[in-house]
């Protein structure tokens, strides 16, 4: 029963971290690249090595040396693995937020976007001046300049808050809500013949799905709060729906000054008319959630660099004494 | 293996509270407390964002859950209204949690005292009532640095269910000494369950979400 066997598996690297779902809890795991191992000594991991009781983000390396290809054993710190729960959100730590620029999209200036990429969703806490961006409302992020600034993708321009103050502070979301598919923050809707709605955070909604539309008073356009409309056509950040709102009041995001206020907000509800209905996903109620481990990326970590074949296998101990 | 088998029942019973929790949570409408006075967003509870809530259930038909209490004689008592239930994290007791909010009445303050209340109700506020777990909705730091968010999704009748699987819910299982392992030498004690819930109709729950006072 010893060293139970739960899971093995591989898969070729891109480049960036590589999340693998492990089901019962997993007690150590093991991985192997095999292209490096492969290839003539490249100063390069070749196999990881973790278990319970090691920290997250740690592993044993072993490592080809460059010249003679020998194999030489180490601790590496970081970039390592990492046990993983994707039902809690984790919100990593703060950084300092300088100014918001109004744009258009608006500009989140900062001197640290250290593992920002686009489509990241980060979250901004006590704005000055832009306080209509705080309330827990999520934003996808666009464009990264390293270590100078990062965009609102999805907003609309706003007035900007060049001095936020001291608190000022983004924080990178790493893993949203894990019941699928999830509601999202509206900052956008037009006054056309199909309305289009944009949300801060890409929807991954799907044609045909139902949504409820919650529009606070905040934002103006009364006549839609509430309504239980239907998905027409979708990008990743807008979705056309089947509401008529020519002669609606106009949709506007508040201001600074209107804070505290509800967000407007867009929720799955039901199921399409259409089978067969488990292909759809537009049921609000699919738990996506994932147990497992994060293999961090890089010449020295275990997903490795683009195109390494990584091999893997990962088990469970009977009893795991760490005294 | 008594005290085992009980402790387990406590961690499957919670699992499967959670999960309908974070499920009520991710995919209820929020209204943000916006009327307190902490300067956070959203802000702490207040009564009047618990109306606000029962407004928006009421003016969507959703039916109250529990009936109204009527006044006793009995001193510090006081009438409760027929209630909406909401769900809340622990940390919302006391001064800087629903303590605080004008009307809020305890429940050791209803008519019959532990009588008219649940196991795990807190008090009343207007036609809203609150049960209290530990593994209520709580995202540390969710509302800023050092504020942590609270998620009180609040019901009405029918708005969410669980189904039962057809003649499966949750199963124990033991597994002796001689068939854990070579030298029967340990036993093992799990339990596993499968479990859906849904939401029956969103516009009979609201999730209100607060900061602390």
């Amino acid at each position: 029963m010893d060293t139970t066997i739960l899971q093995q598996g591989r898969f070729t690297s891109t480049g960036v971290s590589k999340l693998l779902a492990i089901r019962s809890d997993v007690d150590w795991i093991k991985v192997y690249n095999l292209t490096t191992t492969a290839a003539a000594g490249a100063g390069t991991g070749i196999s990881f090595y973790w278990q319970r009781g090691m920290a997250n983000g740690t592993a044993i390396e072993e490592s080809k040396t460059a010249v003679t290809g020998a194999s030489v054993k180490s601790v590496i710190a970081t970039g390592g693995i990492t046990l993983t729960d994707t039902t809690i959100t984790q919100l990593l730590a703060p950084q300092t937020v300088a100014g918001v620029l109004a744009g258009g999209p608006p500009v989140v200036q900062t001197g640290n976007t250290a593992g920002l990429v686009a489509g990241d969703t980060v979250l901004l806490s006590s704005i000055v001046g832009g306080r209509q961006l705080e309330g827990v409302i999520d934003f996808t992020i666009g464009n990264v300049i390293n270590n100078v600034s990062f965009t609102l993708a999805n907003m609309p321009a706003i007035v900007a808050a060049p001095a936020p103050g001291a608190a000022a502070v983004y924080r990178k979301v790493t893993y949203p809500s894990y019941w699928y598919p999830r509601h999202r923050f509206i900052c956008v809707i037009t006054q056309a013949a199909q309305a289009v709605v944009t949300t801060t955070v890409d929807h991954g909604y799907t044609v045909g799905q139902s949504l409820r539309m919650t529009v606070p008073a905040a934002y103006g356009m009364q006549e839609m709060n509430n309504r239980q409309v239907t998905v027409l056509a979708v990008t990743a950040s807008t979705f056309t729906i089947n509401v008529d709102s020519t002669g609606f009041a106009a949709f506007a995001f508040p201001l600074t000054a209107a804070a505290p206020f509800s967000p407007a907000m867009v929720t799955p509800i039901g199921e399409a008319a259409v089978v067969p209905y488990e292909s759809l996903l537009d049921d609000a109620t699919i738990n996506t959630g994932v147990l497992g481990v994060t293999l961090a990326a890089g010449v020295d970590s275990p997903a490795g660099v683009n195109t390494n074949v990584i091999y893997w296998v990962a088990g469970k101990s009977f009893s795991v004494d760490n005294q | 293996m008594n005290n085992a088998a009980r402790r387990l029942g406590d961690s499957l019973r919670k699992t499967e509270d959670q999960l309908v929790r974070d499920q009520l949570v991710a995919t209820a409408t929020r209204i943000n407390a916006t009327a307190g006075v902490n300067g956070q967003i959203p802000t702490e509870i207040t009564r009047t964002d618990v109306d606000e809530v029962v407004k928006t259930l009421m003016g969507n038909n959703a039916i109250q859950i529990t009936d109204s209490i009527d006044g006793s004689l009995k001193f510090g008592t006081a009438p409760v209204r027929q209630a909406f239930i909401g769900f809340a994290h622990t940390d919302l007791t006391g001064s800087r949690g629903f303590d605080q909010v004008q009307g809020f009445i305890h429940k050791n303050q209803y008519p019959s005292g532990k009588n008219d209340s649940k196991y795990s109700e807190w008090g009343s506020i207007g036609n809203a009532r609150f049960l209290v777990s530990s593994v209520g909705s709580k995202a540390t730091n969710g509302a800023g640095i050092g504020v942590d968010l609270y998620n009180i999704p609040i019901c009405g009748q029918e708005a969410y269910a669980m189904v039962r699987q057809d003649g499966y819910s949750a199963q124990f299982i033991y597994l002796p000494p001689y068939l854990s392992g070579p030298l029967a030498l340990t036993c093992s004690l799990g339990w596993k369950m499968r479990t859906v819930s849904r939401i029956l109709n969103d516009l009979w729950i609201a999730n209100l979400r607060v900061t602390l006072a």
